[in-house]
């Protein structure tokens, strides 16, 4: 996928241009569309703008993608004209809200109203910084940009609860037992003794259902997820290869007795459910 | 054949990466581990947290559908437009505590990693100072005006949030039947001997303070 689209005609004169290298050390450009509809906003006056901002009908005529929101209000900006920033900002705002919102949906409650105002704020912050080149890649292609933020935070909001346990069980009561990394010690759990299916049979309906929600330990479930979900390797011999075992920077062992682990509470809770 | 692209910044590959991968399944991101073997660390964080981001099912616990900004949404936004705009006098902006130094340095633009760094820190040092692991007395003031410098700040204001007792673990403690815990703090200067990322420069210039601060 190209990272702009291929547009042999200059940037409009009217407008500026980007200034961020893409990867291959050429400057990133808008879509041509993109600047028509910014170069079509700027002549209206402030309300009218405002107005037509409004409009959420991709196929209605001065409908303004959410490429050129973010360029008017880095010009609105720039110039110091605080209410249409506002204005245009809220509109923005608000076509994203939604799915903002679905993808942190399965943070706790306690983290999720948090990590969406920092997906709010930090798209603001970037969208107003005329010093860097934050805001450009927001104008060429917007969704993608605000997916990638929306990561980030969710990375650092997972890695921060993990941390937290992870200083927990530190703090744990000497002789607290854990089944992770004793060496060479046999497995204690029960289930242990179930082997970990290598062709991944396993029950679609386990997967993504809300028995994921009910398994306790987050890392289990995680890796439970990214084994047979996205199909990460527990381990492999290639130094190179992203492994289960190097993310969670535990042993292979210990992470087959997990996988084993939520597959038997999965099959457990499966049949509470079935059997009511 | 494969583009090492040193040169290349991280924010740039990854969003490459998120647009141009469907899902980020293994075999894409070796791919692209392979292409930018420099940001291996980064990229599989970055994967794994998308994947889960995909598909761990919601909590449900989001408020209704609806699209439409709340009024607690509008404040939000008029506010944080105000503070960008340095509208704010310093005594205003005293108003707005910090609820997170991670935060606060993802706002102003710099990943977990990039934060530290600037800090002369390592991300899990920062994370501890971030959740109040350790004790206030302890922090040299250096790393108090290092915070303030980096994230544009009063040094009273990172000084009031590092001075605060550490947070329950409310969502950490999964085990059902025990309350909420405390979690322990440690001396800063035991917790630099300790840490297993801190470059030996740092970690010496940072126990040099300890007999400074004695």
């Amino acid at each position: 996928m190209e990272e702009t689209s291929i547009d042999e005609d200059p940037p409009d004169p009217l407008i500026h241009p980007l200034t961020r290298q893409k990867r291959d050390g050429s400057i990133l450009k808008r879509d041509r569309k993109i600047d028509t509809q910014i170069v079509g906003a700027l002549v209206l006056e402030p309300a009218v703008l405002c107005e037509r901002a409004l409009n959420t009908s991709n196929v209605t005529p001065g409908y303004l993608q959410e490429e050129a929101l973010v360029y008017l209000i880095r010009e609105f900006h720039r110039v110091g004209s605080n209410d249409i920033v506002d204005c245009l900002t809220k509109v923005l705002i608000e076509r994203c809200k939604i799915i903002i919102r679905g993808w942190l949906g399965s943070l706790d409650k306690a983290e999720f109203e948090d990590a969406y105002r920092d997906v709010i704020s930090q798209l603001i912050v970037s969208i107003l910084d005329l010093e860097s080149t934050r805001g450009d890649y927001l104008q060429v292609r917007f969704w993608y940009a605000l997916k990638r933020r929306t990561i980030d935070l969710y990375n650092h909001y997972t890695k921060a609860i993990n941390f937290d346990k992870a200083v927990l069980s530190l703090s744990e009561l000497p002789g607290e037992d854990s089944r992770e990394d004793v060496g060479e010690s046999p497995d204690t759990f029960p289930s242990t003794s179930v082997m970990v299916d290598t062709s991944r049979q396993i029950e679609r309906t386990i997967i993504g259902s809300d028995g994921l929600n009910a398994i306790a330990d987050p890392n289990h479930r995680d890796a439970f997820i990214l084994y047979h979900k996205y199909g990460l390797q527990i381990e492999s011999n290639d130094p190179k290869m992203p492994t289960l075992s190097k993310h969670f920077g535990k042993t292979p062992r210990t992470i087959r007795n997990w996988l084993a682990e939520t597959e038997e509470n999965l099959n457990k809770w499966r049949e509470r459910e079935n059997h009511g | 054949m494969a583009n090492k692209g040193r040169g290349i910044k991280l924010d740039d590959v990854l969003d490459a990466f998120v647009a141009e991968v469907d899902l980020p399944l293994a075999t894409s991101l070796t791919e692209w581990i392979q292409k930018y073997p420099q940001y291996t660390k980064e990229l599989t964080e970055f994967a794994v947290a998308w994947s889960l981001m995909e598909f761990i099912p919601t909590y449900g616990s989001t408020d209704s559908d609806d699209e439409t900004l709340t009024q607690n949404d509008i404040v939000f936004i008029s506010d944080l437009l105000k503070k960008t705009r340095n509208e704010y006098s310093s005594v205003e902006s005293e108003r707005n505590p910090i609820t997170s130094l991670m935060i606060e340095g993802r706002i102003v633009g710099f990943s977990i990693d990039e934060f530290a760094d600037k800090v002369e820190l390592s991300a899990a040092l920062a994370r501890k100072l971030d959740r109040h692991l350790i004790q206030y007395i302890t922090i040299p003031l250096r790393v108090i005006e290092s915070f303030a410098h980096v994230l544009k700040r009063e040094v009273v204001s990172i000084a009031r949030y590092l001075s605060l007792p550490p947070n329950f673990v409310s969502s950490a403690s999964y085990k059902a039947d025990q309350p909420p815990s405390m979690l322990p703090q440690e001396n800063f200067f035991d917790a630099v001997r300790d840490d297993l990322e801190l470059t030996e420069e740092r970690r010496a210039r940072w126990l040099a303070f300890e007999h400074k601060e004695k």
